[in-house]
């Protein structure tokens, strides 16, 4: 007992430390796709910065904020105009020094506020203007789903089933109007192809109110929730906001600003920056011209800006002359090179400088309404939660194998053929057949090779290099002349014994051959003393002392087979074995699957292995291994 | 009789019936009938075979065997040409008189080998006759019964490619080849091999002085190196990605384990007596180490380093099969060129591979030459 | 020199303090069906420049006896002296050399590099060790071979480089176990001469193992008769034959009276073990 005991512990304390060794050897294989995911801005959630309003709209010179503003960092806009009129800022409470704004109208709009009632209408449409709740300011969000691209108009699908949805400015009554199966919405009725003529076809789609409220048409409001009866709802008539200055010297020079926020989102379309009352244009004006390569005169819409060539900011003056409309360059723009012209370009999106086209006149503000920043990385804020949040892992925690191998064994039942044991069963059986067509073909060489001399040394060289080639390429050649002659891998069992007989009846060969050779001298020649044929010599004496060989040989040609085996079920068309289940994995699937089924055909091969050696003691018994 | 070569005159008497059976039968089965008619050297086989046949009757000689496997070699393959040369004017499979040329010839080549190899003596010429020409005859008979098969039955291309089909193949897009071979061969498999290698050593080394770990990494060593490939593969296509090093990593692990497991026989199989000697000088154990186990070792190591040649060259190849990546690679070329019936492209690639790993091999056993020559095995006969 | 004065130089020599002493020793070896004593009660004293035989039946501890000299085996009970030290310390301060029953010359070394063997692991410089194995193989007539392999060498030579490996250094004890086993009676006996011509010329103490009598005899200048079950020495026979010994030796009177003397005590003390 304590010898085995001796042999086995030490199994156990190795296996035990490999599987430990797996924790930081995954985290180790993960590590170079979780530093991406923290490190690449782009897979950053974003954040847009935007001028905000105020909570309250009924008393224009007493506003409060939701946040603590300053006058230094930001400033009063009032419909895309900075506000000139003295302001005095406290915490979050701004104070006009004297009525110069206009009064901002409160539009009440029509619908009943009853509690049940969600939807809302205003006379004057305007998706722009803030909607107040009593005081409180609400937030639009909605989800817009994917057109279909075959126009018919029944099915959508959303990311998520929370909110309400809402059609052509209609609320959208569950059951009724609509059916959810998931994340899949059907409408009972198509969406009406004449409304969606006469309206902005963006209307023509189903939304799903994400917000507290969204635009359902032009001038229909759906709110989320139903405001509770006697509160007021009231749209603003004028846009009040507290905007973000930009950092920078404003002195009819500088021309350098930079956004408060860093990390900016380079190919923003929402951004916009102004100058004073003027918004610079995030989009780039082609020229008149096209650049063929010897065009060096180009006419661009306006005079002024920066001109950028394939994205790179150019330099005036040097890289080109400018004249009103008209540039000309140095050089004569490559073909097919992009040419815009810019009001500002983005020198450093990191660190969220700007650069202007004209310096603006000291005494203007240079100010931003809204922008998008990279905020944080999606994954988590180390390496480590990055590693843990990956959705494929290189390598498996070792303790996955554990927690998947349940659902992986009952992903499909007994008696489909992609049960798990099934397909076992299927392989090992292939490797039995494939094991005794090997062995077969290997001892009948080995005894040729024995009996007649100069076969064994014009055939050996031809033997060894016939391993080289690489069976699985032949595979689906051989399929197809078996097939030719009626014999398809799923009606016999006679290509997979093929190929694995292929891989394993060279060890056999060799082995027998060695181990028929392998006989005393003076046994051979106390045959001969008894006048033995050949062939009993053979029997009697040459297979005895082949027989250890014999097994040894057998044992590497199992593994062969095994391995013959499973790449004829990679290969063929026939969707049995542990092959196939293999190839599948591997195209689609959880990694910690694709570790289990190697586990499982090294435990078979195994297996097989040890199934020789017990054979070989049943069947050979005076070969006691010391 | 006894110096009769059946083999040989079996076929001489079949190469006759082949050739002028036809003109009995009425059949224009053999070709060389044709030729027969236009030229007077396709005569040349067939008079060859039969003073060959006469001589040897007489005299025992080895030329005269040498002669009739020429003499084979040559009336297969004018067979062949002849066949070939036919179907400019006819499109049609061969008939009975062709097949029964070629067996006959290839008889013919079979009892010359027979005689040639069962030579005594240790002359440079009998060496060359006995040793060398009966394996390199082997591929002749091999390429001309294959070329002889696809061209009399008309196989198409996409069935199975002629060798004629494979030789242009190789001559044409050689250089392809070849840097498919380079990717395949010098990044993969040597690297891998070469990692492998040396970590397998480091490791024997290191279980070899503890009986801890003999025990207890040993027999997974020895369960770990009959792990399928098609197993392993996938799994380290994950790991490592797509590219090169996920194969190269196939590599390490498949010329790890039979390295490792060799190292630690070498070390711990000494005689006992050789040990005791070293006792006796009460050596250290660096130098019982450096004295005495590691060059006990080196057959063994050897003996894995042949071993693991030889596997580590399938099993890239066989990984780059199973982990599609970019189409580089003497794997790729072939996965690729089977999947879209580009059959010649395939076995063109298949005869690169096979010329790789016969070198390689050799290769090694060329070191183990250089640095274990003292061994038994190089002075079995 | 005279018999007499050859029987008084040794008669002095064991007088003084013995190279080799043991007392009691006892060797036990654990086995399968219960233990096996190997060596029982063995007291032996051997002096310094001695030719000493052990012989004895199959099982009789000769081969034990040496190994525990030469600390190949540690022994389970008693005393054992080499040099006055433990054989530990003896084996680790190199004061004997071994020659075994076979040659076990490393195949991968030539035979100049096997005689060297020694020496490099003493750490002796490489002119030096150079000189010294091409002394010894000189001595043992085997100059001619030096860049050999030991697989071109027939068996006597081989076992004659074992013999010049195990004096490479000049130690003062020389222990040999069964080394012309293997060889031809021929072979044998020329062998036996150069050995002898090899003590004579070194004066190194020898002990010598083996199962032929007549060997024994002509070699040592006392035999030690050891018995099996348990194995023990059961007498000693002083050698008085002259020196320089050679065939002339082989065939005389007082060569077979020896022989005779200890054929018979061997077969007394078999006789008595049951």
């Amino acid at each position: 007992m304590k010898r085995s005991f001796d042999n086995l512990f030490p199994l156990l304390v190795v296996l035990a430390v490999l599987f430990l060794l797996g924790y930081p050897f995954a985290f180790l294989m993960g590590y170079p796709l979780a530093k991406t995911n923290l490190e690449d801005h782009n897979r950053w959630s974003q954040q847009t910065i935007k001028a905000f309003e105020p909570v309250n709209v009924s008393d224009l010179s007493n506003l409060k904020f939701t946040d603590s503003i300053s006058a230094e960092t930001g400033l009063l806009v009032f419909e895309g105009t900075p506000v000139r009129s003295a302001y005095t800022v406290d915490g979050q409470l701004l104070t006009l020094e004297s009525d110069s704004l206009q009064p901002v109208q409160l539009t009440p709009l029509s619908g009943q506020i009853d509690g049940q009632n969600q939807v809302f209408r205003t006379e004057r449409p305007t998706t722009d203007h803030p909607l107040y709740l009593n005081d409180r300011l609400l937030e639009p969000g909605y989800e817009k789903p994917p057109e279909k691209p075959d126009g018919v108009r029944l099915t959508f699908t959303f990311t998520d089933t929370q909110g309400v949805f809402a059609l052509h400015g209609q609320l959208l009554v569950p059951g009724k109007d609509y059916t959810l199966d998931g994340t899949t919405l059907t409408l009972s009725q198509p969406a009406s192809l004449w409304l969606s003529l006469r309206t902005e076809p963006d209307w023509a789609r189903p939304i799903r109110v994400t917000g507290d409220y969204a635009w359902a048409d032009d001038a229909t409001l759906v709110l989320k929730q139903a405001p509770p009866a006697g509160s007021t709802l009231q749209l603003a008539s004028a846009v009040v906001r507290w905007a973000q200055r930009l950092d920078g010297v404003v002195d009819g020079q500088n021309r350098t600003f930079h956004l408060r926020h860093k990390n900016l989102v380079s190919n923003d379309a929402q951004r916009q920056i102004y100058v004073d009352d003027h918004l610079l244009r995030t989009q780039g004006r082609r020229p008149q011209q096209r650049a063929d390569g010897q065009t060096t005169t180009f006419t661009f819409p306006e005079p002024g800006g920066i001109i950028t060539l394939n994205g790179n900011a150019l330099t005036a003056g040097q890289d080109y002359e400018q004249n009103g409309q008209t540039v000309t360059f140095k050089q004569p723009p490559p073909r097919l090179g992009q040419l815009l012209q810019f009001d500002y370009v983005i020198a450093d999106a990191e660190q969220s400088q700007l650069v202007l086209a004209l310096p603006p006149a000291s005494g203007s503000v240079v100010w931003a309404n809204t922008y998008t920043v990279y905020d944080k990385p999606r994954c988590g804020t180390n390496v480590f939660e990055c590693f843990l949040s990956l959705p494929q892992h290189p390598v498996p925690l070792p303790h996955w194998l554990f927690t998947t191998a349940p659902t992986f064994f009952a992903k499909h039942p007994w008696e489909s053929d992609t049960n798990v044991v099934r397909e076992v069963l299927y392989t090992a059986r292939g490797t039995l057949v494939a094991l005794l067509a090997g062995g077969f073909v290997g001892l009948l060489l080995a005894a040729l090779f024995v009996i007649i001399r100069p076969l064994e040394r014009a055939l050996l060289p031809w033997v060894i290099a016939s391993q080289t080639v690489p069976i699985i390429a032949l595979v689906p050649m051989l399929v197809l002349i078996l097939a030719n002659f009626g014999i398809t891998i799923q009606t016999s069992i006679l290509p997979t014994a093929i190929i694995g007989g292929y891989l394993s009846f060279f060890p056999i060969t060799v082995g027998a051959t060695k181990g028929l050779r392998s006989v005393d001298p003076l046994a051979l020649d106390l045959m001969r003393s008894y006048a033995a044929s050949k062939w009993q010599v053979f029997f009697k004496v040459r297979l005895f002392a082949a027989v250890p060989f014999i097994f040894a040989s057998f044992k590497v040609g199992a593994a062969a087979s095994l391995v013959g085996t499973l790449i004829s079920e990679t290969e063929t068309s026939n969707a049995k074995g542990l092959g196939f289940a293999i190839l599948g994995q591997v195209q689609a699937g959880n990694v910690a699957d694709l570790w289990l089924l190697f586990i499982i055909s090294s435990l078979m091969g195994i297996v097989f292995v040890s199934a020789v050696g017990w054979v070989e003691r049943l069947v050979a018994p005076w070969m006691r291994k010391v | 009789m006894k110096r009769v070569n059946f083999g040989a005159l079996l076929g001489a008497v079949l190469a006759l019936i082949a050739t002028f059976g036809p003109w009995f039968t009425g059949t224009s089965s053999s070709l060389r009938l044709q030729q027969l008619e236009q030229a007077a050297w396709a005569f040349l086989p067939l008079l060859l075979l039969g003073a060959f046949c006469v001589l040897g009757a007489l005299f025992k000689s080895r030329w005269l065997s040498l002669g009739l496997v020429l003499a084979g070699l040559l009336g297969a393959l004018l067979g062949l040409l002849a066949f070939k040369d036919s179907l400019i004017t006819v499109d049609a499979t061969a008939q009975w008189g062709f097949w029964l040329n070629l067996f006959s010839f290839l008889l013919v080549v079979v009892g010359g080998i027979s005689k040639l190899g069962v030579l005594q003596g240790m002359g440079w010429s009998t060496r060359i006759l006995r040793d060398f020409l009966p394996p390199a005859s082997i591929p002749l008979l091999l390429f001309l019964s294959w070329e002889a098969l696809t061209e009399g039955l008309r196989i198409p291309m996409a069935f199975f490619p002629r060798i004629s089909d494979i030789y242009q193949v190789l001559i044409s897009a050689y250089g392809v080849l070849i840097a498919d071979s380079i990717r395949t061969f010098f990044k993969q498999v040597l690297i891998g091999y070469l990692v492998g290698v040396t970590s397998g050593m480091a490791v024997g080394l290191v279980v070899a002085f503890s009986l801890f770990l003999r025990r207890g990494f040993l027999p997974l060593a020895t369960a770990l190196s009959a792990i399928p490939i098609v197993g392993l593969a996938p799994v380290l296509g994950r790991a490592f990605g797509v590219d090169w090093e996920s194969k190269a990593a196939v590599a390490v692990i498949v010329s790890f384990f039979p390295v490792v497991i060799n190292v630690v026989q070498g070390l711990t199989t000494i005689d006992p007596l050789k040990l005791d000697l070293m006792h006796s000088y009460a050596a250290g154990n660096r130098d019982i180490l450096f004295k005495l186990r590691l060059p006990n070792a080196l057959p063994y190591v050897f003996n894995a380093l042949k071993i693991a040649s030889i596997i580590v060259l399938i099993s890239v190849i066989v990984s780059e099969f199973l982990i599609p990546g970019p189409p580089l690679g003497l794997g790729q070329r072939i996965s690729l060129s089977a999947r879209s019936g580009r059959y010649d492209v395939t076995f063109a690639a298949i005869t690169f591979a096979s010329i790789i790993g016969i070198l390689f091999y050799n290769a090694i056993v060329l070191l183990e030459r250089a640095f274990t020559s003292w061994h038994s095995s190089f002075r079995e006969k | 020199m005279t018999e007499e004065a050859v029987t008084n130089e040794h008669a002095s020599q064991v007088a003084s303090a013995p190279i080799i002493s043991a007392t009691d020793v006892d060797k036990v070896f654990p086995g399968k069906g219960g233990q096996v004593v190997a060596l029982q009660g063995t007291n032996l004293d051997i002096a310094s420049r001695e030719f000493v035989s052990l012989i004895g039946p199959s099982g009789c501890g000769k081969t034990t006896l040496l190994r525990l000299i030469a600390n190949l085996d540690s022994i389970s009970a008693g005393t054992l002296l080499v040099k006055g030290k433990t054989p530990q310390q003896a084996r680790l301060d190199r004061d004997y050399g071994y020659v075994f029953q076979a040659p076990g010359l490393y195949e991968w070394r030539t035979v100049k590099r096997n005689v060297e063997l020694p020496l490099e692991i003493m750490g002796i410089d490489k002119a030096e060790r150079q000189k010294r194995a091409r002394r010894l193989l000189q001595l043992v007539g085997l100059e001619d071979f030096e860049e050999h392999h030991p697989w071109q060498l027939s068996g006597g030579m081989q076992q004659r480089v074992s013999i010049a490996r195990a004096l490479s250094f000049s130690p003062s004890l020389l222990l040999m176990d069964e080394p012309f086993g293997a060889l031809d009676e021929i072979t044998r006996e020329q062998m036996q001469q150069e050995v002898l011509r090899l003590w004579s010329e070194t004066h190194t103490t020898t002990i010598f193992v083996t199962h032929s009598i007549s060997e024994a005899v002509f070699l040592s200048t006392r035999v030690v008769m050891m018995s099996a079950r348990p194995g023990r020495i059961t007498e000693i026979i002083n050698i008085d034959l002259p020196h320089p010994r050679n065939e002339d030796t082989r065939e005389s009177e007082r060569f077979f009276e020896l022989v005779t003397e200890a054929r018979e005590a061997l077969r007394r003390s078999e006789r008595a073990s049951g």
